[in-house]
């Protein structure tokens, strides 16, 4: 595959090629121990397994072009790749096959609250999601009195969080994510979370501040993909099936769930 | 607004890695932070933890070595020969089973977010630092208590950890990611400090060893920090040669050097592996 050597300027992000495979079923696969690996190489059963290796494609050959300003919504099935294609982008997994390249810098919430510990205090976690999150302690101390008040947590700030209800955890952990302030931002599932009236809070939140940057999400709720994304891709068990207009990718979705 | 390009293709992406390292280094010191506080919140003793393992080896190996054996102790007591050499065993010893663990043990952080994941075993540098720092204080103590003050030498005295932590992050990148794939291989690390302790001049020196045996004890590449650090602190000791210094330098370098290559080869499929 030739790659083009740049990024066109007016892309915030480009995929060509993309591919990712899994080994499936073969000798390779990781033992339980050492032992059981040295078993496998002295019994040769890994000449016979190379021969014979199945893959699974969970991606196959994307081609995607995202611009600033975009928000775009990945729907598919369970097993469409929707999450690996995430993942990759996301440097989390490597690609098989193809290449990404994006201008600036990615955030990735793949999960509420990844790295929170239950020990450490509201105020502690603030810190410690955000450097893991890719922030740095000057961005962090500048955006700490929005992130409290966006988590509405007031008093319990500097309590520790296993002592919060679950909804302050979501939202103290959305409140993070939330300002992270990439140039493109990668969500999975994460929008449904905490109550009615804090996801509309969040998908206004989304839909403000990325008006001239790339949210690339990923959603099962059809309802919050209508109402934020600029356009949608359908993912088939690896591939690009469609992509255009949010509402004939929800239709196209439907109809082939049946 | 940032515009750098990153290419991400099946080899990686065009950034070195080191770099990645140092642009992500606050991590090291939250990581560390949050080490420290769950180490300490909700405990009884606290922070005396850091003295209770040196203070018992002070006790059990100056009898045993000591008082029992009578080993040459070179007109110092016995159990402050046995101080100073668990300061850098335990700085090593705690780097590395915590460091084992520490990429194996956080699988939510592997799956869901990306930064280097050689920050993760490093992070036991820095906590551990604290705790080797807190050690020195109570040495000091120790030594004002039996009225010995350190030789000149003293000034040398970083060489030792230099090449302690080394060893020790060398330790810890092989474990770690020897970790992600082989879970028993965590099971390990206590059987290894437990004959580690053993195998290195802890508790006694190598000068008290017979002959024959003095270069086998040298080449464990711990035995170079640990009898440098007791010449430096304790007057009256012997100084470890240049020889056997060398060789402490190149294993602590091939372990670090093998350690970091090795990481690096696993790394890209941690999150697959995991």
């Amino acid at each position: 595959m030739a790659d083009e050597p740049d990024l066109p300027a007016d892309l915030a992000l480009r995929i060509r090629g993309l591919g990712k495979s899994y080994r499936i079923n073969d000798a390779w696969l990781p033992g339980i121990s050492i032992k059981d690996d040295i078993t496998r190489l002295l019994t040769l059963r890994w000449l016979w397994a190379r021969s014979g290796k199945r893959q699974f494609q969970a991606l196959d050959s994307v081609d995607l072009d995202v611009r600033p300003g975009e928000v775009l919504g990945l729907v598919g099935g369970n097993g469409a790749g929707k999450s690996t294609l995430l993942k990759l982008l996301c440097r989390i997994s490597p690609p098989s096959a193809g290449s990404i390249r994006y201008r600036g810098r990615v955030a990735a919430v793949l999960e509420v609250g990844t790295g929170f510990h239950p020990d450490l205090s509201g105020r502690e976690n603030i810190y410690l999601n955000g450097a893991i999150l890719g922030l740095r302690r000057t961005e962090i101390n500048a955006r700490f009195s929005d992130i409290v008040a966006f988590a509405e947590i007031g008093e319990f700030l500097d309590e520790p969080v296993k002592h919060y209800s679950s909804g302050m955890y979501v939202r103290l952990a959305f409140a993070i994510a939330a300002h992270l302030d990439p140039d493109i931002l990668v969500i999975d599932e994460v929008l449904a979370v905490g109550d009615e009236r804090f996801r509309a809070k969040c998908l206004a939140h989304v839909r403000e501040r990325f008006r001239d940057r790339a949210v690339i999400l990923v959603s099962h709720d059809v309802e919050s993909l209508r109402s934020v994304c600029t356009r949608a891709v359908l993912l088939d068990h690896g591939r690009i099936v469609f992509d255009g207009a949010v509402a004939e990718a929800i239709a196209r979705y439907r109809a082939a769930q049946g | 607004m940032n515009v750098r390009v990153t290419t991400i293709t099946p080899t990686g992406t065009a950034d070195s890695y080191l770099a990645d390292c140092w642009r992500r280094r606050e991590l090291l010191w939250f990581f560390a932070r949050r080490d420290l506080v769950v180490r300490y919140r909700q405990t009884l003793l606290g922070v005396a933890w850091v003295l209770i393992r040196p203070v018992l080896a002070m006790g059990v190996f100056g009898f045993l070595f000591g008082t029992v054996a009578r080993l040459d102790s070179h007109g110092l007591p016995y159990p402050l020969l046995v101080l100073v050499g668990m300061l850098p065993w335990q700085f090593f010893a705690s780097v590395l089973s915590e460091g084992a663990g520490s990429v194996a043990g956080n699988p939510a952080l592997v799956t869901k977010v990306w930064f280097p994941r050689l920050l993760m075993p490093a992070s036991g540098l820095l906590l551990n630092s604290a705790d080797l720092l807190v050690n020195l204080g109570f040495l000091a103590l120790v030594m004002g208590w039996y009225g010995i003050a350190p030789p000149w030498q003293a000034v040398f005295a970083p060489l030792s950890f230099l090449l302690i932590a080394m060893c020790a992050l060398g330790a810890a990148l092989w474990f770690s990611a020897l970790t992600v794939r082989y879970r028993d291989v965590r099971a390990l690390v206590p059987v290894l400090l437990q004959f580690g302790i053993l195998a290195t001049p802890v508790a006694f020196t190598i000068a008290a060893l017979p002959n024959e045996w003095r270069w086998w004890a040298w080449l464990n590449p711990l035995a170079g920090p640990v009898e440098w650090l007791r010449w430096c602190l304790l007057p009256g000791t012997v100084m470890p040669g240049p020889k056997a210094m060398a060789l402490s330098i190149a294993g602590a370098t091939a372990l670090l050097i093998s350690g970091y290559w090795f990481f690096r080869r696993a790394e890209s499929r941690f999150a697959d592996v995991i």
